[in-house]
Parts: structure tokens; sequence; C-alpha cells
């Protein structure tokens, strides 16, 4: 299993709000055992969701001060159950943006209902060991077809 | 906020009992003033006081007075 969890992003404005969206197939692997005769995304994934979904609105802005790792969740409230074949948007709003730090409120929907909502604090790590975003070819995706947006995620 | 305030809200950031702090306190003292402790409040600071921190007044704070005092400085305590 890969860990780039997010299908595509639906609108986004750099540093400051994002929403995505990402289809739960009807088999997913981790259906197998969460939970037996009760498939349900599990918590952590709808947590990565938004990690990741707030990761690239972070990372989209331009402003070169490294890539964006979770360092905190401050909250994180799971109010109902995920099932097979949902479509979830998932919602960034980063509420704070600075040098080595910021906080976004994020939230996963599934049709109009909140399902998922948390607060995570990033910090910002320079020059970053990673090789390649995991997420560049969603966020690649969405530069293609909004060729107003610029490309900055690196 | 004055000065009972501001030292029950760092308890609250810490997660400490306010009871246990004093302004002699030391950053060392506290369990969660870590990395992520000062990274957690550079945020509050930012977020509630709109206070954003330097590299130069992290080094400078190194105990529950010292914080107290850069709020004070800042104006943020009343008496």
């Amino acid at each position: 299993m890969g860990f780039s969890i997010i299908d595509e992003i639906i609108e986004l404005e750099p540093g400051r709000s994002i929403r995505a969206r990402k289809t739960i197939l009807p088999d997913e692997a981790y259906f197998e055992d969460h939970l037996p005769g009760f498939p349900a995304v599990p918590g952590v994934l709808l947590l990565e969701m938004m990690n990741q979904t707030a990761g690239i609105c972070l990372e989209s802005e331009d402003w070169d001060r490294g890539t964006p790792l979770l360092s905190r969740i401050e909250s994180a409230n799971f109010r109902d159950w995920v099932g097979p074949a949902s479509t979830l948007d998932v919602y960034a709003m980063v509420e704070l943006s600075r040098q080595n730090y910021a906080k976004a409120v994020c939230r996963v929907d599934v049709g109009g209902k909140r399902i998922a909502d948390s607060t995570v604090l990033f910090s910002f790590i320079s020059p970053s060991p990673i090789k390649e975003n995991i997420l560049k070819s969603v966020y690649q995706a969405f530069i293609d077809k909004n060729s107003s947006a610029t490309n900055s995620i690196r | 906020m004055n000065r009972n305030e501001i030292t029950n809200w760092i308890a609250e950031l810490f997660n400490e009992s306010p009871d246990e702090l004093t302004s002699e306190t030391q950053r060392e003292d506290i369990i969660e003033w870590d990395s992520i402790g000062t990274l957690n409040l550079m945020a509050e600071l930012d977020q509630k006081f709109g206070i954003v921190l330097t590299n130069d007044d992290l080094e400078t704070l190194q105990s529950v007075g010292d914080l107290i005092d850069l709020l004070a400085k800042q104006g943020k305590v009343s008496e």
C-alpha cells in the first residue's frame, strides 16, 4: 500500500485553504480486518488524509522554508464511520503560517456531513532530506487543470 | 491577563499543575517544554498574543519567569 492517499485536489488557495478528494474503493485491503464484519476506514487514515491535504496547501505556497512535517496533533475527532465506496471531501484551512511553523484546521466530509476534524501543527525541515514529494503528481494534475495556478510545490 | 492567569496558561500549555509552577521553575524541569513544546509555545504566543518569537528570544526563555517577563515586556501582563 502506498501512502499517498489523496486522489485529487479540487480547490486550492496556496498557503490558505484547500479541498481535496479521496474515493474509498469497495475492496481496500484494510477492510479485511478493519473491522471484521464491519468494514470501516481506520481513523489514522482519515487523520493522514487531513495532514497530507494541509501539507499540500502549505507546500504550494511560494515560500522556500522546507518541507512541512506533522509535529503535533492538537485535536482530532472522529464523528462517524466511513465505509467502502465512499467519496471523501478533505478540507484544510491554514490558521497560522510562519517561517518555522504552521497550524491548520482540517475536516473530512462525506456527502456534506462532517465525519472527522483535526487541528494540527507543522514544523518545517530545511534542507529537506525528502527526495520527492509523494503528492507531487496529485498537485501537478491540479496545476495541469488550472493553468492560472503556479507550480511551486517542491 | 494577570500573572496568575499567565501562570495558569503556561501550566495548561505544558500539561503541568499551576501549583507546581513558580517563576523560578526552569525549562528543563518541565517535561513537555521540549522541542515540540517550544513549537507549540511559539504557535500559541503567536495566535493568542500576537507575539512572533525570534531565535534570540527562544534562547532567553529558560524559565517560567523568563516567559512571564517576555509577555510583560510586550504589555500582555496586567497587574
